[in-house]
C-alpha cells in the first residue's frame, strides 16, 4: 500500500513520567534517568478524571493510562465527547491499550485479611470478611482492559478496541494494530495507551511509574478537520535508520508495559524540529517508522 | 482485517481443535457433552466455599494434573499452573489434531505463531503471600520475604506466560499476541490471529485461551459484583441464558485452542479443514463499567464489522453462538443486538447459549464457543441452551431451548462481550475451495 493511505497522522501525544508530565520531561528523564524517585510526581488523578465515583475504582495504573490518554486527545483538539463528535464519528473511533497483569493483592485486600486474621490467610472466613470489607467493584480493579473501557468512557469511542498485554512488547503491538486498524478501514481514530504503575506487594526497587498515549487518526480525516499533526506513522520493511529509544534499555525497560509507547512519543519529539526532505525516519519497531508531521505534504508535492 | 500487500486475499482455515472443559477434557468429550445435554457445573469443590454466598462453578473434574505437567518438557512445566495446564493439554490436543509433529523440522517455526486471550493469576501466590509477607513487621521483612519468591512464579502468573510455554513447547518464532479483555479475550485472540495469517506475517497461528478462577479471591470478587447465580441448590440448573428466571452467570474453568492456518498451506500438506473463519469485529461499549447497554449498541458494532469483513449479509447467517452469559442484563441487550444486526430475520436464526452447559469459561470463553461453532458446520447439529422454562418478554428469540437440532449450517455468528464493555465477534462458514 502506497501514498496517503499508508500515512496515519499522530494527532495527540501524552506523556507522564517520574520526571513530570510532557515530552520535555520523558526527554530529560531518558537523557538523565538517575536522579528521579518511583512514582510520576504530584499527579492529581482528578484534573484528568473528573467523577469521584469513577476515580474510586481506577487503580493507580488506569489513571495513570487514562490521565496520558486525555492529555493527547487535549492536544487532538478533542478533550471531550462534544469536542470528539463534532471532528470524528464515534462508532469508527477506538482505544488500544497496552498495560501488564493486574496485582489482586492490593491494600485494602491485606488490610482485610490482616484484619481477619492476624495476617494468617483464613479461607474458611474468607468469603463473609471479604463480602463485608472489600470494594464491590474489586474484580473491575483488577481486569487489565480496564483502563480501555475508561478512556472509551470518557471520550465515548465505541469502535474496535483491545487490550495487548503482551510484555514488553505490548505498546508496539497495540499502536501496530491500531495502525493496521486505520489503514484497513475499520476505523478513523484511535487512542492508544498504556501504563506502568508497581503493583503493590511486587514492585521493586528498580520499577518505576510511568504512561502514554498517541492519538492516530486517517491522515484524510486530520487533514480535512485542519488537525495540527504532530508526527505521522507509516509501514516499512526497512529494518535500518534511525531507530527510537530502545526499550529494553534504561530507563524504559523499568516500565515494561509502556515503554515501547514512551519510545515512540520520543521519537515524536525529537523528529518536530526535523528536515521533512528527509524521509528515512525513526524505526519505532512492530514494522512501524515515524516520520516528521511535514512528510506529507513533501511528499504529496 | 488487515489484508493488504501482495498477501491481499489469503483467507484462513481451522486444521486442529483441542479443548479442556467443565464437561470433556479434550473436544470430542466436550462435543459429546453438548449432544447428550450434559452440564459441567456442581458444587466447588477445589476451596472451601461454604461461607460464599455462590458456591457452584464448573470445574474441571477429573483432570489429572500432575500427570500433563510431568509429560511436559523441563523449561515449560515452571509456568503450568492450573490454567496454563489446561492451555497447554488443549494446545498439543490441537497441534496433534491439524498433524502437526512437534520439532519437525520441515515446519518453518518463523511462520508459526502464537495468540491467546488470557489473563495473569498471581491470587495464586496469596497463600505463599500471606504465609511470608504478610506476618512481616517491617518493610524491610516483606521486601525480603518478596524477595525470596523465586522469579518464575511471577512468570508463572504472567498473562504471557502461556505464550511463552506454547511457543517454547512449538519452536514458534513468528507473531505473539497475548489479549486481555476478560470474556471478550480469546474471541479477540482468534481475531487477531487470522489477521496475522490474512497479512502474511504468518502460516500458521495457534490461537485460542484459558481460563481457572477457581481461587477465594476471584470468585469473592465476582459475587461481590452481583454476578454470579446464588442457585447453590440446583447447579444444573444455575446457568439458565434468555430464561426468565435467570439470576446470573456461573464460573468455569477450562481451556480451548484452535490451529488456524492458510487455506493454501492446508492444502499443501493436506489437512483436514474444520471451516473457516470469514470475519472478525471489536468495539467498545462506552456506556457503563458493569452494564450492558440495553440498546445492544457495542454488540451490535462488533457483529456488523465481523460480516462486513467476512463479506456476508445478515440473511446468510444460519446460527448464533451467542455470548448468552444468563445475566438479566447481558442476554436482554445481546438479544436487542442481534435484533438490530438481522432485523425482522432475527427471528428465524436459531441462537443457543452452550454456557447453559460449560459454565462461563471467562478468558477461555469466546475460544471454546468458537471451537463449538466450528464443529456445528461439521456435524450438522445445533446445540441447546438448557434450562429454559420461564418466558422472558424482552429475550422473545429461537434460543434452541432444552434440545438440540440437526440443521445445516454454513455459516455462524460467534458472539463474546466482555465486563469493562469489550465486544469481539467471529463469523465461521463452511469452508468451500
Amino acid at each position: 500500500m502506497e501514498g496517503e493511505a499508508s500515512i496515519v497522522a499522530i494527532t495527540g501525544v501524552g506523556v507522564l513520567t517520574p520526571a513530570g508530565v510532557g515530552p520535555a520531561a520523558l526527554r530529560n528523564w531518558l537523557r538523565d534517568p538517575g536522579e528521579v524517585g518511583r512514582p510520576v510526581p504530584d499527579f492529581d488523578a482528578a484534573a484528568y478524571i473528573h467523577n469521584p465515583k469513577v476515580l474510586r475504582s481506577m487503580q493507580r495504573l488506569f489513571q495513570l493510562a487514562s490521565a496520558a490518554a486525555v492529555l493527547a486527545m487535549r492536544q487532538a483538539g478533542m478533550g471531550s465527547t462534544a469536542e470528539l463528535t463534532s471532528h470524528a464519528d464515534v462508532t469508527r473511533a477506538g482505544t488500544a491499550l497496552a498495560t501488564t497483569d493486574i496485582s489482586p493483592i492490593t491494600a485494602d485486600l491485606v488490610q482485610t485479611l490482616e484484619e481477619a486474621g492476624g495476617g494468617e490467610l483464613q479461607l474458611s472466613r474468607f468469603g463473609e470478611v471479604a463480602l463485608h470489607k472489600l470494594h464491590p467493584f474489586r474484580r473491575l480493579t483488577l481486569l487489565a482492559n480496564m483502563a480501555a473501557a475508561h478512556v472509551s468512557l470518557l471520550f465515548g469511542l465505541q469502535g474496535p478496541s483491545f487490550t495487548m498485554t503482551s510484555g514488553v512488547e505490548a505498546a508496539q503491538q497495540a499502536v501496530a494494530e491500531s495502525y493496521w486498524t486505520i489503514v484497513e478501514g475499520r476505523a478513523d481514530l484511535m487512542v492508544c495507551e498504556a501504563g506502568d504503575s508497581p503493583a503493590y506487594g511486587v514492585e521493586t526497587e528498580t520499577s518505576r511509574e510511568a504512561a502514554g498515549a498517541l492519538v492516530l487518526e486517517r491522515w484524510s480525516s486530520a487533514k480535512a478537520r485542519g488537525a495540527a499533526v504532530v508526527g505521522l506513522l507509516r509501514a516499512t520493511a526497512a529494518s535500518g535508520g534511525v531507530v527510537a529509544a530502545r526499550i529494553d534499555e534504561e530507563p524504559l525497560r523499568r516500565c515494561p508495559a509502556s515503554g515501547g509507547l514512551l519510545s515512540m512519543i520520543e521519537a515524536v519529539d525529537r523528529l518536530s524540529g526535523a528536515d521533512p526532505q528527509r524521509s528515512e525516519g525513526v524505526a519505532a519497531g512492530a514494522g512501524l517508522q515515524i516520520l516528521p508531521a511535514s512528510y506529507a505534504e513533501v511528499a504529496a508535492r | 482485517m488487515k489484508s493488504h500487500g501482495p498477501n491481499k486475499g489469503r483467507r484462513v482455515v481451522v486444521t486442529g481443535l483441542g479443548a479442556v472443559t467443565p464437561i470433556g477434557h479434550n473436544a470430542a468429550e466436550t462435543w459429546q457433552g453438548l449432544k447428550e445435554r450434559r452440564c459441567g457445573i456442581d458444587t466447588i469443590s477445589l476451596f472451601d466455599a461454604s461461607t460464599f454466598e455462590t458456591r457452584i462453578a464448573g470445574e474441571v473434574r477429573g483432570f489429572d494434573l500432575e500427570k500433563v505437567q510431568g509429560k511436559a518438557p523441563a523449561e515449560i512445566q515452571d509456568v503450568l499452573d492450573r490454567k496454563n495446564t489446561f492451555g497447554y493439554a488443549a494446545a498439543l490436543e490441537a497441534l496433534g489434531d491439524a498433524g502437526l509433529k512437534l520439532g519437525d523440522a520441515s515446519v518453518d517455526g518463523s511462520r508459526i505463531g502464537v495468540s491467546m486471550g488470557t489473563e495473569g493469576r498471581r491470587d495464586c501466590l496469596l497463600p505463599e503471600l500471606a504465609a511470608r509477607k504478610l506476618r512481616a513487621r517491617t518493610e524491610a521483612e516483606r521486601r525480603a520475604a518478596l524477595a525470596a519468591i523465586p522469579g518464575y512464579e511471577y512468570l508463572r502468573y504472567a498473562p504471557y506466560a502461556l505464550v511463552y510455554a506454547l511457543s517454547s513447547l512449538i519452536g514458534a518464532r513468528g507473531p505473539m499476541n497475548t489479549i486481555s479483555t476478560a470474556c471478550t479475550s480469546s474471541s479477540q485472540a482468534v481475531g487477531f490471529a487470522v489477521e496475522k495469517i490474512r497479512s502474511g506475517d504468518a502460516d500458521i497461528m495457534l490461537a485460542g485461551g484459558a481460563e481457572s478462577l477457581m481461587e477465594p479471591t476471584m470468585v469473592s470478587s465476582f459475587i461481590l459484583l452481583g454476578a454470579l447465580s446464588k442457585r447453590n441448590d440446583n447447579p444444573k440448573a444455575a446457568s439458565r441464558p434468555f430464561d426468565g428466571a435467570r439470576d446470573g452467570f456461573v464460573l468455569a474453568e477450562g481451556a480451548a485452542m484452535l490451529v488456524l492456518e492458510d487455506a493454501w498451506h492446508a492444502y499443501r500438506r493436506g489437512a483436514r479443514i474444520y471451516g473457516e473463519i470469514a470475519g472478525f469485529g471489536c468495539s467498545i461499549n462506552a456506556y457503563r463499567i458493569t452494564d450492558s447497554p440495553p440498546d445492544g449498541q457495542g454488540p451490535l458494532l462488533a457483529m456488523n464489522a465481523a460480516l462486513e469483513d467476512a463479506g456476508i449479509a445478515p440473511s446468510e447467517v444460519d446460527y448464533i453462538n451467542a455470548h448468552g452469559t444468563s445475566t438479566v442484563q447481558n442476554d436482554a441487550s445481546e438479544t436487542m443486538a442481534i435484533k438490530r444486526c438481522l432485523g425482522e430475520y432475527a427471528r428465524k436464526v436459531p441462537i443457543s447459549s452452550t454456557k447453559s452447559m460449560t459454565g462461563h469459561m471467562v478468558n477461555a470463553a469466546g475460544a471454546i464457543e468458537a471451537l463449538i461453532s466450528l464443529l456445528v458446520i461439521g456435524e450438522g447439529y445445533i446445540p441447546p441452551t438448557l434450562n429454559q422454562e420461564m418466558a422472558d418478554p424482552v429475550c422473545d428469540l429461537d434460543y434452541v431451548p432444552n434440545v438440540g437440532r440437526q440443521a445445516k449450517v454454513r455459516t455462524v455468528i460467534s458472539n463474546s462481550f466482555g465486563f469493562g464493555g469489550s465486544n469481539g465477534s467471529l463469523v465461521f462458514r463452511e469452508y468451500v475451495a
